[in-house]
């Protein structure tokens, strides 16, 4: 199960150059035994069903899926609690690696380039590869009947390999795993093919929709685990062969209506299935039920809290990220105009650089890259810094333009007063081009409130991951959209019109202005 | 200090040997002039013969090559004086000489009175009250008394000179610098301009002024002083210079203007 392919590629990739040399941090298994709690990172955002999602939806807290129930399993074997740590799936082994968690368990499918940063469990499930047609399309059964069509998967699954090494396909490669279903159902796919849980949950259900065939394939899900962990790595694969002897791991899949034919063979139980699948049947049932005009309402109404707590970490982090640019853009601008050469140098590097890098990297580094120097940075402060330092770029080019707008001569003024350079730039010089930056100051700053939302890579839920939960949690895209898109808009919109006030009253020695 | 000589010992204004080039090009070349304390000196001289590029020298805008210039008490040589010592010495003319730009350059952002406190307060310490009131009686003094809480813009080109005048005249200088002061008025604004520069030499301010202003020179000027390619080409009292030049070149010089001045 993996997600949003792009943004996957880089965070692996980081992942293992940054970190594949990662110092080593305490031993988890001591750290898990003294704290008595398991720490388990997972993505339930838009982890989705059946892995890791939210019963309610307005309660971040009610974490339900086989995974969990696994997690549980588990950690009673260790003789310890479970608790899972927010993450976005793209950064679980980041995560891991930095020490935020002991174990990551997601759908992480078993692959050779993650087994050479991570020591992988034996797997813990076996998935195949599930082809999921429109109901009416009789005739698309196989891989082999798809020539010539379109067939949607998430990016950098085995499923996607699988269908760009069959000839004559056109792979249409989603992020979400609910999102080719939802095109499928309207004839923009011919088909999709995913790992066999997530097309139990999200295609079996849609009564426009059909399973075409025996699932193909097979992927393997390990618990990922650091590679000096390896007294923790015997721990949970003894506790794994425990389960799975005890027949727990099958009454576990079993409810979740996930038992199937790979993991069977794996777990050698070969055993048909025959028992209810409650949570399953709990879940089609939540998914197909009738929606009335009231209890939407009263969704948003219980939505409302949460999303509200979201835009707070939003703002907060977004004011305290523009004030650290502004001053680090002011000093910056005026370091490269008026600064010695070294300075000046200095600040034009700067400004270059964090211009020429993408802000991703840069929170990757600053919150998964300096722990190898030794330097850790809570997330939040991570966030700040990590905004403000990127932003403080931007800001220094405004200030630039203001401060060159503002007349050579003007200094001449102020100098041929007596005043000394320094006294010149903070009373003459900066005031009026205050006045100047102000605009693309505001402009800015509703850009980072809404740049903000990229801090859900370093952990940190604020609105826009909020919004995901719940929409990946609910299917309803679109009220949840409008509500989220009302918080940006309300949140930047005192921003603006005080930006607007300020300068209006700054131009007021203007003659245009009057 | 002893380069410095005390204040009140103000012997007016001693160039020797002044050179200035910009890459190759020599603007103001090995010259040497003394400018009479107290007194209106005229800088006269066809475009581009050096006559801003002195006058910025003279309070520091411009770092010349060598030569020596001693204003107000301060004397600056090169290229013996450099780096910080420079600095020092630049800056404490500063304090002492004020300067008129053609185009005003008074602070947009500071009401005409604060345009005039400024300086006093950040340079010398003055307190915001003190400050204040010696501002508005220049203000006053230049006949702008109403105007202390206007904006610089609101003003026309006339008002705006005067103001620039009294905010250099806010730092008591002993010598007053004027870069074409009247050339960017309508020509029925410059008067009032001209009338301020007389009053202060009633009061013993050194002043020297670029102008074009031939009339002007002849009639308020006590001293006057022609350039030509960064040279002296002749000085004297303004009756001898413009109504009898010994040079040839400062005849042809002067006729450009005669349609429209005639001495005497
Ligand atoms: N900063 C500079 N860099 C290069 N050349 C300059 C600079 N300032 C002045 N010059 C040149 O030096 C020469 C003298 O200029 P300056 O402005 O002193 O003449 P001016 O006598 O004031 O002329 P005008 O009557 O047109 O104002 C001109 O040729 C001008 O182009
Ligand atoms: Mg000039």
């Amino acid at each position: 199960m993996s997600q949003r392919a792009a943004r996957s590629c880089l965070a692996w990739l980081f992942a293992g150059v940054l970190l594949a040399s990662a110092p080593t941090t305490a031993d988890s298994l001591d750290d898990m035994r003294r704290s008595g709690v398991l720490l388990w990172g997972a993505d339930a955002v838009e982890g989705g069903a059946p892995y890791v999602f939210l019963e309610d939806p307005a309660n971040t807290e009610s974490h339900v899926g086989f995974e969990v129930d696994l997690g549980n399993a588990l950690a009673r074997e260790l003789g310890v609690k479970l608790k899972l740590v927010q993450n976005t799936w793209d950064s679980l082994v980041p995560g891991l690696l930095r020490g935020d968690y002991h174990i990551a368990m997601n759908g992480i499918e078993i692959t050779e380039e993650r087994a050479k940063e991570v020591n992988f469990s034996t797997p813990y499930f076996v998935a195949g590869e599930q082809l999921v047609v429109r109901a009416e399309s009789y005739e698309l059964n196989t891989l082999a009947d798809l020539a010539g069509k379109k067939v949607g998967t998430l990016g950098g699954s085995v499923a996607e390999r699988i269908l760009k090494n069959t000839a004559g396909i056109e792979v249409v490669s989603y992020g979400a795993q609910n999102a080719p279903y939802d095109d499928l159902a309207l004839s923009r796919l011919d088909a999709v093919l995913m790992d066999t849980p997530i097309a139990v949950y999200f295609g079996k259900p849609n009564s426009k929709l059909r399973m075409a065939g025996a699932s193909v394939g097979e992927c393997q899900y390990g618990v990922a685990i650091k590679k000096d962990d390896l007294r923790l790595l015997g721990e949970v694969n003894a506790a794994l062969a425990r389960l799975a002897q005890s027949g727990e791991l099958r009454r576990i899949y079993e409810d979740w209506g996930l038992w199937n034919d790979p993991t069977a063979r794996h777990l050698g139980d070969p055993r048909p299935s025959v028992a209810p699948a409650p949570r399953y049947d709990a879940y089609v049932k939540a998914l197909t039920g009738e929606v009335t005009f009231w209890t939407r309402v009263k969704r948003y109404a219980s939505y409302l809290p949460l999303l509200l707590q979201g835009a707070w970490t939003s703002l907060y982090l977004s004011v305290a990220a523009m004030l650290l640019a502004i001053a680090l853009g002011v000093a910056l601008a005026v370091s490269r105009l008026y600064g010695p050469r070294p300075l000046q140098l200095v600040a034009y590097a700067y400004v270059e650089l964090v211009r020429g890098t993408p802000l991703l990297i840069q929170l990757y580094l600053l919150y998964y890259g300096l722990p190898n120097l030794g330097v850790e940075i809570p997330p939040i402060a991570a966030g700040i810094l990590g905004l403000g330092l990127n932003y403080a770029a931007y800001e220094a080019e405004n200030y630039r333009a203001g401060l060159q707008s503002v007349s050579a001569q003007q200094m001449e003024a102020a100098v041929s007063l007596g005043l000394s350079s320094r006294q010149a730039l903070r009373h003459v010089i900066l005031p009026q081009a205050v006045r100047v930056a102000i605009p693309s100051v505001t402009n800015d700053f509703i850009a980072l409130l809404k740049d903000s939302s990229i801090v859900s890579v370093i952990t940190i839920v604020e609105l826009t991951n909020r919004s995901r939960e719940l929409s990946a949690n609910t299917f309803d895209y679109m009220g949840i959209g409008l509500l989220t898109a009302a918080l940006y808009f309300l949140m930047g919109l005192p921003f603006a019109s005080l930006a607007k006030r300020l300068e209006r009253r700054m131009a007021r020695y203007l003659r245009s202005a009057t | 200090m002893s380069t410095t000589a005390p204040a009140g010992e103000d012997t007016g204004i001693a160039i020797e040997g002044l050179t200035k080039s910009f890459g190759t090009q020599r603007v103001v070349d090995g010259l040497s002039v003394t400018i009479p304390k107290g007194q209106i000196t005229v800088l006269l001289g066809p475009s581009g013969c050096g006559k801003t590029t002195l006058l910025r020298c003279l309070n520091g805008l411009e770092t010349f090559d060598s030569g020596r210039i001693t204003i107000a008490g301060v004397s600056i040589e090169r290229p013996a004086h450099s780096g910080r010592e420079l600095e020092r010495r630049v800056s404490e003319v500063r304090q002492r000489v004020g300067m008129v730009f053609q185009n005003f350059n008074l602070f947009p952002h500071l009401t005409t009175l604060e345009n005039l406190s400024l300086a006093p307060q950040l340079v010398r310490g003055t307190p915001r009250e003190r400050a204040q009131a010696r501002g508005r009686e220049l203000l006053e003094m230049v006949g702008l008394g109403d105007k202390a809480d206007v904006y610089p813009s609101f003003l026309s080109g006339g008002p705006m000179q005067r103001v620039a005048i009294a905010r250099a005249l806010a730092m008591e200088p002993q010598v007053l610098l004027y870069d074409e002061p009247t050339s960017a008025l309508d020509p029925e604004r410059v008067d009032e301009v001209v009338e301020v520069l007389r009053r202060l030499d009633a009061e013993g301010i050194t002043q020297i002024v670029v102008t074009h202003e031939i009339a002007f020179a002849y009639e308020a000027a006590e001293h006057v002083v022609v350039l030509e390619r960064g040279r002296i080409l002749e000085e004297g009292a303004p009756a001898a210079v413009l109504r009898n030049p010994q040079e040839e070149r400062t005849r042809v010089f002067l006729r450009r203007f005669l349609s429209t001045f005639r001495p005497g």
